[in-house]
């Protein structure tokens, strides 16, 4: 199916790995206009094709892997793709988007994307190319790890042609294969980490996926995305975040900022503050152990590290595993989280959930609930521990399945840190309590990216008030629908960051810089009439964000600011209104006792996440019922009318069966009341 | 005496660390960083500052044994 | 879009021989055909043809250059901002992403690393997202 828009190559396959049939997925120039690509097209492929009643781990459940319409046209740090599916873990749909070339690959074989059903009875290894899938037999590449893994798939590639084929690739570890709920999917030394679409992948028997080809990104007004780029590079490279925070410290930069501000999630998010962080922290990283910065393709960024691990230069640690595998579990050795994090890359396991999972049974023993041998600090036998998870032997066994699964069977659910089934970030939202509304309401589970990212105003590169629960959650709903778009454009979301003038980040102290910051808790009002009529904003913002014209550049779609934030509505309130299938309620939008009922600094009651409050403004803001279920009026309002679900929610709501006042819900604000 | 720490990116700009100094204010440690490392007071003043763990300002008055912190614009992860 | 050979191939073998992607193929003294799936528009066989037989994906024939006239990529060092997609799509690795210079450089850009494999094929400078690669002979 061809399509009249520039930046995509009009055709999408659809895998049937039992069978090995491939035909055309059936995806139109209509849809490619209402979700752009990415993770929105992809929540749309999952929402037609999922029932209530589909299993994460059936020949049913599709694994789609898209890339947005800015992928392989120059736009900067645009070579990402997404991968979604719904997630053993959560038990909903999830979405991880990665940098890594699979995504700019994937195009150059001629695809916007891929979509993957059913399950081989042999492992399996697909090859994309040039638009044509060939199933290679994968016997003898499974058990190997990510690294072999890839290997191999250049030589057996370079075997076929003669000569070494430049291609992408995407594989799974020993812990995709016996389906850890948290495993991965790898490219390159990217991770796609979260929610584990690497078990999907590892159930389905596909060891790897590779693509290659010689095709060409065709843009649509090329001239002028060619100049867009030039200056849009220039801008990203002068930033103070992105153009010298970033490239200098990368993510790992942040450690230091958090601890000053108690958001260093540490011994399982007892404290803010971890005694021992300049031990840790991004500076000692790079200072003593960061040898090359390294970046994606297509980035000027560069906030990739690469470190010696037992003489071999491989990918250094980002925030997440540096906070969690850190004070998270109170380590002190920043040489042994350089070796783990390689270590969980090449058993294929997000850093994140695996890190807070140990934490969790590390506490879990420490209140004498579940004998398991682990204890904080005590760090000698984790990498045996990793390799159990990844195999499933002993505890190992146990702790693939999660936390959320561990405190159901063992008790301590007010200290599992996940919302959804998914382990939060390393940032303590006790003391950015917009990032805990953002945490609990994620359509993923306790993600900091999809919750909206509020923290980078609460504390990170902007001095809002991180307590008050004033005008977060209006500005929660505008960030994660901007974020939204650009992660589904096919851009990272690092490109963002430049949204914020360069003098309100270097300036602190400017009287702009603090009115500004004064001002967000109070402009609630103003940020609702946006959220609720995003059409007002009929026109691009120079300079500072370039992703909506780019697309408009690319695509040759009627684009503007507004319409690319409604975009981002649109597709947030359709993974709701597919999670809403699944049973997804405001009770599941929900953060353990420990970061809503316990504050961090005892005495202040502030310092907790007062969720239940927030929460009652968000849904609001974002047209849903107080219940979590977005209106039939929301779905209609954003275009999502022609969804074949409208009309079983329009009759579900007329039969009264989404209540839009929850029982206890005054009792829930009561209680919380801050 | 006080001590003085520097996070962030401008620490690695300019190589310092850390010190131990005479300051009865942040900016009189601001002036005397400027100093230690040839680069533009401006550039410390920009900073944000944390004394004893707590949100402080450039004219904030800095006593005796405190540690004073100062962070360059962070970024995101 | 790829390059196509014409009848006046003599099978000379010289381009199969030379293709960085293993796209030609045919016996010796026949007419050799390109795989226009694998095909990446680098011209190199066109520039290596004894008999001028191989037209570009516009129809215009290729003509033979000798490896000194081939046009080197040369990279505007401010502009650069090391996105590597040059490199990527080098077909026979000749770009590079610099090594640091000093410890915690972040301004690391794309060089040619080995002038000598470069067959000229301005695929670099056309992937560019912001033009900073032009061409000279040596």
């Amino acid at each position: 199916m061809s399509t009249k828009y520039g930046g995509y190559m009009g055709k999408v396959l659809k895998i049937n790995v039992s069978t090995r049939e491939v035909t055309e997925y059936p995806w139109s120039d209509e849809e490619r206009r209402l979700f752009i690509g990415g993770k929105s097209m992809a929540a749309k492929i999952l929402g037609d094709n999922l029932t209530s009643q589909t299993k994460p781990f059936s020949a049913e459940n599709l694994l789609v892997i898209t890339t947005g319409p800015l992928t392989g046209t120059g736009a900067p740090s645009s070579s990402r793709f997404n991968v979604s599916t719904l997630s053993p873990q959560t038990k909903i749909i999830t979405s991880s988007n990665c940098g890594g070339n699979f995504g700019y690959y994937l195009k150059k074989a001629g695809l916007d994307g891929l979509v993957i059903e059913g399950r081989s009875e042999t492992p399996l290894w697909l090859h994309i190319r040039n638009g044509e899938v060939v199933f290679n037999d994968a016997a003898d590449m499974w058990g190997l790890k990510t690294g072999p893994a890839q290997k191999a798939l250049d030589e057996r590639l370079a075997a076929e042609n003669g000569k070494p084929v430049k291609n992408g690739k995407l594989v799974i570890g020993p812990a995709g294969e016996n389906q850890v709920l948290y495993s991965a999917i790898i490219s390159n030394e990217r991770v796609a980490g979260r929610g584990g679409t690497g078990a999907v992948m590892g159930w389905k028997n596909i060891k790897a996926i590779t693509a290659s080809g010689n095709q060409q990104v065709r843009v649509a007004e090329p001239e002028k995305m060619k100049a867009l780029n030039k200056k849009w590079f220039k801008y990203l490279r002068s930033h103070p975040l992105t153009g010298d925070q970033l490239p200098r410290l990368g993510t790992a930069g942040l450690v230091s900022t958090m601890q000053m501000n108690g958001q260093l999630s540490t011994k399982n998010y007892n404290y803010g503050r971890y005694d021992d962080f300049e031990l840790v922290n991004g500076e000692t990283l790079a200072e003593k152990y960061n040898i090359v910065n390294k970046g994606c393709l297509t980035c000027p960024i560069k906030c990739a590290r690469t470190v010696e691990v037992d003489g071999k230069p491989v990918k250094g640690p980002e925030l997440e595993t540096l906070g969690l595998l850190g004070g998270g579990i109170l380590n002190n050795d920043l040489e042994a989280i350089l070796k783990w994090n390689y270590e969980l890359d090449e058993l294929g396991m997000d850093t994140i959930s695996t890190a807070s999972t140990l934490a969790y049974a590390m506490e879990a023993r420490e209140k004498g609930l579940w004998d398991n041998g682990l204890a904080f600090g005590e760090t000698e036998d984790i990498s045996k521990i990793w390799e159990d998870i990844a195999y499933r032997r002993g505890i190992g066994d146990e702790l693939a399945n999660g936390s959320r699964w561990l405190a159901e069977k063992y008790g301590g659910k007010e200290f599992a840190i996940n919302a959804k089934g998914l382990e939060l970030a390393a940032y303590e939202p006790r003391r950015a309590v917009g990032l805990g509304l953002g945490y609990a309401v994620s359509n993923r589970g306790g993600c900091h990216l999809n919750g909206g990212y509020m923290i980078l105003l609460e504390g990170l590169s902007m001095n809002v008030d991180p307590q008050t629960p004033h005008g977060k959650p209006d500005m929660t709903v505008m960030f994660q629908d901007l974020m939204e778009m650009v992660s589904a454009a096919g851009q990272c979301l690092f490109t963002t960051y430049a949204f914020f003038p360069p003098p309100l980040i270097s300036k602190p102290h400017a009287w702009y810089t603090r009115a500004f910051c004064k001002a967000v808790p109070v402009i609630g009002p103003v940020l609702r009439l946006l959220n609720k009529f995003p059409g007002m904003l009929c026109f691009n913002i120079p300079v500072v964000f370039n992703q909506s014209k780019a697309l408009k550049y690319a695509t040759g779609m009627p684009m503007n600011f507004g319409k690319f934030f409604k975009a981002g509505k649109r597709s947030y309130t359709l993974e709701r209104h597919i999670n809403t299938r699944f049973g997804i309620r405001r009770k599941d939008d929900s953060l353990p006792a420990r970061l809503t009922d316990v504050p961090q600094i005892e005495g202040d009651e502030k310092t907790r996440v007062p969720l239940e409050r927030m929460k009652t403004v968000y849904y609001h803001a974002r047209g849903w019922t107080q219940d979590a279920v977005p209106t039939p009026r929301t779905l209609k309002k954003l275009g999502l009318a022609g969804l074949a679900s409208y009309k079983e929610t329009c009759e579900a709501f007329r039969r009264g069966e989404f209540q839009d006042k929850p029982a206890g819900r005054s009792a829930g604000a009561g209680k919380e009341g801050a | 005496m006080v001590t003085i720490k520097l996070f962030g990116s401008l620490r690695l700009k300019t190589g310092f660390k850390e010190m131990q100094a005479y300051a009865s204010s942040v900016s009189e440690a601001c002036a005397l960083l400027a100093r230690a490392t040839g680069h533009d007071k401006k550039e410390f003043k920009n900073c944000l500052f944390v004394i004893n763990g707590k949100q402080g300002k450039y004219s904030s008055a800095l006593a005796e044994g405190d540690e004073l912190v100062l962070m360059s614009p962070s970024g995101g992860g | 879009m790829s390059h196509v050979i014409t009848d006046a191939c003599i099978g000379c073998h010289i381009c199969a021989k030379n293709c960085p992607v293993s796209a030609i193929t045919g016996n010796i003294k026949e007419k050799h055909v390109v795989d226009s799936k694998l095909c990446i528009d680098c011209g190199l066989c066109g520039r290596l043809c004894p008999k001028s037989a191989i037209k570009d994906a516009q129809g215009q024939t290729v003509a033979k250059l000798v490896k000194d006239k081939w046009e080197k990529p040369v990279i505007d060092q401010s502009a650069c901002v090391g996105c590597s997609v040059c490199a990527e799509n080098c077909p026979t690795g000749c770009l590079e992403i610099c090594a640091p210079r000093f410890h915690g450089d972040i301004r690391t850009i794309a060089e040619l690393s080995r002038p000598d494999d470069c067959i000229g094929c301005h695929i670099c400078g056309r992937v560019c997202p912001i033009d900073a690669i032009s061409y000279k002979s040596n």
